[in-house]
């Protein structure tokens, strides 16, 4: 038993992998971590140059069946409906946007792009109304759209900064801006300032990435192509991770080689600085009772152990500090009264089901704001797409390499967003360009119609695995109330347990915002090969996308296609990008969360992840996830956070110095990083001046 | 050049997933069932009435089933030779039918692009033992055979060790199987594989794919229920309100039985023995019942009508899960199929013409100096001023450190490629459909 207070972390991802890290790397917790999936890395907890993995470039078993790191929607199905439907029974059951269930979470096979933020995405509610500065908005809590709760944020891009700096450095992140701290040289004009360089240069150039962008500066949204920040090493990482080679199997596989930057890798650092990963742990519940100031303290977290011993991992061998048994349930205790703490990292909807299964009831004294689970946001993805006449071989290099950034709205200060049209310009997202199919997914998507010779002339002709252009535009949802996650009153999954039930339907917004920016994405598309070009003998033959006012596609399904109909694009909710049920506000009455995560009504339960969003700006989650991560977990150590220390309704009110206060986190326990030296020399004092 | 919006039919994917969407595009095509855009202006391509005209009459020889693949070793052991339909006592050869079926779906014929008249299809690739191996995934027979490691459902990771790269020498053909890394995804000392390594499967997952291959057990059936499942579960998959468990083994055997009895019933003669002109036809039939609306007669080219066109029930459900899993079969790892990497997929540097994957252009599994994008070279200017230095992770593989520089171009155009696509080509393939009523167009966009 450890002397030091219990970190119980929920999630091995990106959020709970971070969390993890630091809160073990304080020394100030012993941190079990409790991930429902199974382990496909061997050697965690030791260098990760020593680290195997079960992982292949095999379409079967990662898109072609059921993915061997997928949530299994047989066993754990999902329920889901559109705004208004009343009937207790679901219109839909199955994979409704779930997400890898395994250690590492969705970042063992996502494609990595790690985009932040923009100062402009912070505070945009009060920028949609006209007001440049929030604090001289009269009414701050005034939704600037209609229908929706927009709101800004409690935290701005100043606050979080440094911890996109610090995130950045710690995965190992590529991007194209160089130069060193406070003095970065950045090529991509939409992007807010940044206090430090990407710690690796651009990898190599996918050509069907590559062309578009430079239809994107023909077009004039830049002045040269944009590389993509991704968190994939284009050089041997921090932590001994080999550079990438390009193989083509990215977006859905994880990889083989580890090149790939995860939450694994900071699962990794948390288990070498003494944290216990417990894989196969499906956690079923937490129990609280009365604690200090009104507020509640979780005293036991319960999980299911359906794994072996190597699913327990200790570093180098150590003795675990929780020895699970699969003969009952097993309990880790908890003592509020010690610091021990428990952090859902487990996604969104999994957090918001495991808090309602707990009894935590929106509404109800132990959630006041009414808000948890709700204002669900997920990205409204607009796809287009081209073939062209020449082997462009998409199917090589990472899933993409190059960014158009011009369709996320005006901005990226204040002041360009007002001088750029300001509302008037919707707001949507970056446009990611690139991608391919692999063979079968090729012939998967024509086998109703084509077979014989007809499917292998099409298949040798390979216009969607060696000649396809494909966008998709990360369209910025609006958080409602009615978008949200319950349970659902009829289906269990396979322990018994109710499923999360999905209601959601698209705002009138981002559906406008689709609309208004699908030509413009066809524009681009035939653009590619017009000068400056350096691939001038490259054509377009067609280009085309997808429209929000088309009928539901005839399924054979009448009930599936009366569903279909109400929603974009035809389809079951299926971004794997989920926002919004833990909103972070200043006060209770805003939000199930503070701006650090805890619950309000709780002293030591968090959410780690992106439920902490206020708003889904058009940007790749999985970065800012990180850097809140990382703000999270500095406010625990630093006790900033904690609610019960007399000055943390000051640190709330003046969050520019609470900022500066986790800021010395970063400095104590990742000192070696551009960032953590900035800081402590004080140079980041005159940028963060300078924002 | 005009730009359309389009909506087309999406099949299913395996694994029980629904038609809707998964999967971000994230600037990839990734699993989601993305809806075809547009094709160019198709009153500049003079089209045949209906391209599948051109698809019932294929003027390349078609493999005959003597030439057929043959069952791995200690197989079939699934797709039996003499399979009892108990509905009709009749008795049908289950894997020369499905090896007869799956050449149909993707034949051994003319690559239109590359010229080569024995394009591989099904047959050389043995896709009939892709199927075979899957249904028999949980038999005692096939688990205590030695071919596979457990249950063979996920392809333990790693890599193959394909075309070690850059060395076409008979030593290194030799020594392809083993690349410059070692092969993971099997045991093997002579060309073929010995043990093929699969993943343990956990408890769940197990589960969960006995439930597709055999469906909801009954109050009969062994095994039941995993006792540790919630009987609410139970009851909502067996109902079918949770989907997903599909009784792959039973369809398989009543459609092809079904197929075969299909075939005596037009040719007089079992699907395996039919004409392949025949077997086209049926199979024409089979998964596409809109054809049959298009030419309003029966298929050409056979001296007379089908005396039943309509697909038994059972062939109708079992075909789009036969084509699924021939494409499958055909075009995943070999491995899957029982499969080496030889003679259908290449050897020495790259995938030798006439091999599946070369086929289709495509470069199969890569891996770190394997059958990789990259090869060592300490002075490009990819990684100017890193060091070419390499090192061995713990399993043995050589992981490159930098120095390295494109084997095959990913940012450049391959200039050895000449081979246009044109839009007559691809314009080919849709305007069927609309035809067909299968896709429709929707001209719009401001272009």
């Amino acid at each position: 038993m450890s002397a030091k207070p219990t970190a119980v972390v929920v999630g091995s991802g990106a959020s709970g992998g971070m969390v993890a890290r630091l809160l073990a790397k304080s020394g100030q917790y012993q941190v079990v971590i409790l991930e429902k999936g199974s382990n496909l890395f061997q050697g965690l907890g030791g260098p990760a140059s020593g680290v195997t993995n079960n992982w292949a470039n095999d379409e079967l078993a990662h898109e072609a069946r059921q993915g061997l790191e997928d949530q299994d929607t047989l066993l754990e199905p999902r329920s889901f409906r559109t705004q208004g439907y009343t009937s207790s029974s679901s219109q839909f059951v199955g994979d409704v946007n779930t997400l890898p269930t395994t250690v590492g979470g969705g970042t063992t096979h996502y494609d990595a792009k790690a985009r932040r933020f923009r100062e402009v995405d912070f505070i945009t509610n009060s920028l949609m109304r006209g007001y440049a500065d929030p604090s001289d908005d009269p009414s701050p809590d005034t939704s600037a759209v209609s229908g929706a709760n927009y709101a800004n944020w409690p935290i701005h891009y100043e606050h979080l900064e440094a911890f996109y700096a610090a995130s950045e450095e710690v995965v190992g992140i590529q991007g194209p801006a160089s130069g060193k701290p406070g003095a970065v040289s950045n090529p991509n004009p939409w992007e807010s300032l940044r206090s430090t360089p990407f710690p690796m240069p651009p990898g190599t150039d996918q050509l069907n990435s590559l062309l578009p962008a430079y239809a994107g500066v023909k077009l004039g949204y830049s002045d040269e192509p944009i590389p993509v920040p991704t968190a994939v090493c284009s050089r041997p990482s921090r932590d001994g991770r080999p550079a990438c080679v390009d193989c083509g199997f990215c977006l859905d596989f994880g990889c083989p080689i580890n090149a790939k930057g995860g939450g694994v890798w900071q699962v990794n650092d948390a288990i070498a600085a003494g944290a216990q990963l417990i894989s196969r742990a499906n956690v079923t519940g937490f129990s609280y009772a009365p604690s200090t100031g009104g507020r509640q303290g979780v005293n036991a977290v319960s999980f299911l152990f359906t794994g072996t011993p190597t699913d327990v991992v200790m570093a180098g061998g150590a003795t675990p500090y929780f020895s699970p048994t699969t003969e009952s349930s097993n309990t880790i205790v908890l003592n509020p009264a010690n610091g021990d703490l428990l952090v859902l990292a487990n996604t969104p909807i999994e957090a918001t089901r495991l808090s309602l299964l707990s009894g935590i009831t929106p509404g109800s004294s132990l959630e006041p704001s009414g808000m948890l689970g709700q204002n669900l946001m997920f990205h409204l993805q607009t796809a287009a797409l081209a073939v062209v006449d020449r082997d462009i071989h998409s199917n090589r290099g990472r899933t993409s390499t190059h960014t158009i950034d011009a369709f996320a709205g005006p901005g990226p200060t204040a002041s360009a967003y007002l001088a750029g049209g300001g509302p008037s310009i919707p707001r949507a997202g970056i446009v990611e360009m690139g991608g391919n199919l692999n063979p079968i997914q090729s012939a998967t998507e024509v086998s109703e119609f084509l077979y014989g010779t007809a499917l292998k002339a099409f298949m040798s002709l390979a216009p969607f695995t060696k000649r396809l252009v494909a966008f998709t535009l990360q369209g910025e949802d609006m958080p409602q109330s009615a978008n949200a996650v319950d349970l659902d009153p009829n289906i269990v999954d396979v322990y018994g347990q109710p499923v999360p039930r999905i209601t959601y339907s698209s705002h009138p917004y981002e559906l406008a915002a689709s609309a208004y920016y699908i030509p413009k994405m066809l524009e681009l598309l035939e653009a590619i090969g017009l000068p400056p070009s350096p691939f001038p003998t490259v054509h377009p033959l067609f280009a085309g996308s997808l429209n929000t006012t088309l009928p539901a596609l005839n399924t054979g399904n009448a009930n599936l296609e009366s569903l279909l109909d109400a929603t974009p694009f035809n389809l079951i909710p299926a971004s794997r990008h989920i926002m919004g049920t833990h909103r972070i506000a200043l006060d209770s009455d805003h939000g199930p969360c503070d701006p650090f995560g805890r619950y309000w009504m709780f002293d030591n339960l968090y959410h780690a992840g992106g439920g902490m969003y206020v708003t889904a700006p058009g940007y790749n989650v999985t970065l800012t996830m990180w850097a809140l991560s990382y703000w999270q977990a500095a406010s625990i150590i630093s006790g900033v956070g904690n609610p019960n220390a007399s000055g943390y309704g000051a640190n709330l009110a003046d969050m520019d110095t609470t900022a500066a206060s986790l800021r010395s986190v970063i400095v104590a326990l990742d000192k070696n990083t551009m960032i953590g030296r900035y800081i402590k020399s004080g140079g980041y004092n005159s940028f963060i001046r300078s924002l | 050049m005009g730009t359309f919006f389009a909506r087309i039919k999406r099949p299913s994917r395996e694994g029980g997933v629904s038609d809707s969407g998964e999967g971000p595009l994230g600037g990839a095509m990734s699993r989601r069932s993305f809806l075809v855009a547009a094709m160019a202006s198709s009153a500049a391509v003079a089209l045949p009435r209906s391209l599948f005209a051109g698809r019932l009459v294929s003027e390349h020889a078609l493999a005959d089933a003597a030439s057929g693949p043959t069952p791995l070793p200690g197989g079939p052991y699934f797709l039996s030779h003499s399979y009892t339909d108990p509905s009709t006592g009749n008795v049908h050869d289950l894997y020369a039918i499905a090896a007869a079926a799956c050449a149909q779906i993707i034949p051994t014929a003319t690559n239109l692009r590359t010229g080569n008249v024995k394009s591989p299809g099904a047959n050389e690739a043995g896709t009939v033992n892709y199927i075979d191996l899957f249904m028999a995934a949980f038999q005692p027979n096939l688990l205590s055979s030695g071919l596979v490691s457990t249950n063979p459902i996920y392809l333990g990771g790693g890599f193959s060790g394909r075309y070690n790269y850059g060395d076409s020498s008979p030593t290194a053909r030799k020594l392809e199987r083993k690349g410059s890394g070692p092969n993971t995804f099997e045991t093997s000392s002579s060309g073929q594989p010995e043990t093929i390594r699969f993943l343990e499967l956990t408890d769940a997952q197990l589960a969960a794919w006995y439930l597709r291959v055999y469906g909801p057990p009954s109050s009969t059936s062994s095994p039941p229920w995993p006792s540790w499942s919630s009987p609410a579960w139970q009851s909502a998959v067996a109902s079918g309100l949770i989907p997903g468990a599909q009784p792959l083994q039973p369809i398989y055997e009543a459609g092809l039985s079904a197929l075969d009895d299909w075939s005596n019933q037009n040719f007089s003669t079992g699907f395996a023995t039919a004409l392949p002109i025949e077997q086209e036809a049926l199979i024409a039939q089979a998964g596409n019942p809109a054809l049959e609306a298009v030419a309003g007669e029966s298929p050409p080219q056979l001296p007379s009508p089908l005396i039943n066109p309509v697909p038994p029930a059972a062939v109708a459900t079992l075909y789009p899960i036969l084509a699924l899993h021939t494409i499958q079969g055909t075009y995943g790892l070999p491995e899957y199929r029982g499969q080496a990497d030889v003679a259908v997929n290449g050897t020495g540097t790259e995938p030798t013409p006439g091999t599946i994957w070369a086929d289709v252009g495509f470069d199969g599994d890569t891996q770190p100096l394997g059958n990789s994008v990259y090869k060592y070279d300490a002075h490009n200017d990819l990684n100017a001023g890193y060091p070419s230095l390499t090192y061995t992770d713990a399993a043995g593989h050589p992981q490159p450190q930098g120095g390295y520089s494109e084997f095959r171009p990913i940012s450049t155009l391959d200039d050895s490629d000449t081979t246009l696509a044109t839009v007559a080509e691809i314009a080919t393939l849709f305007t069927a459909l609309v035809d067909a009523g299968i896709l429709t167009v929707i001209e719009g966009g401001p272009l």
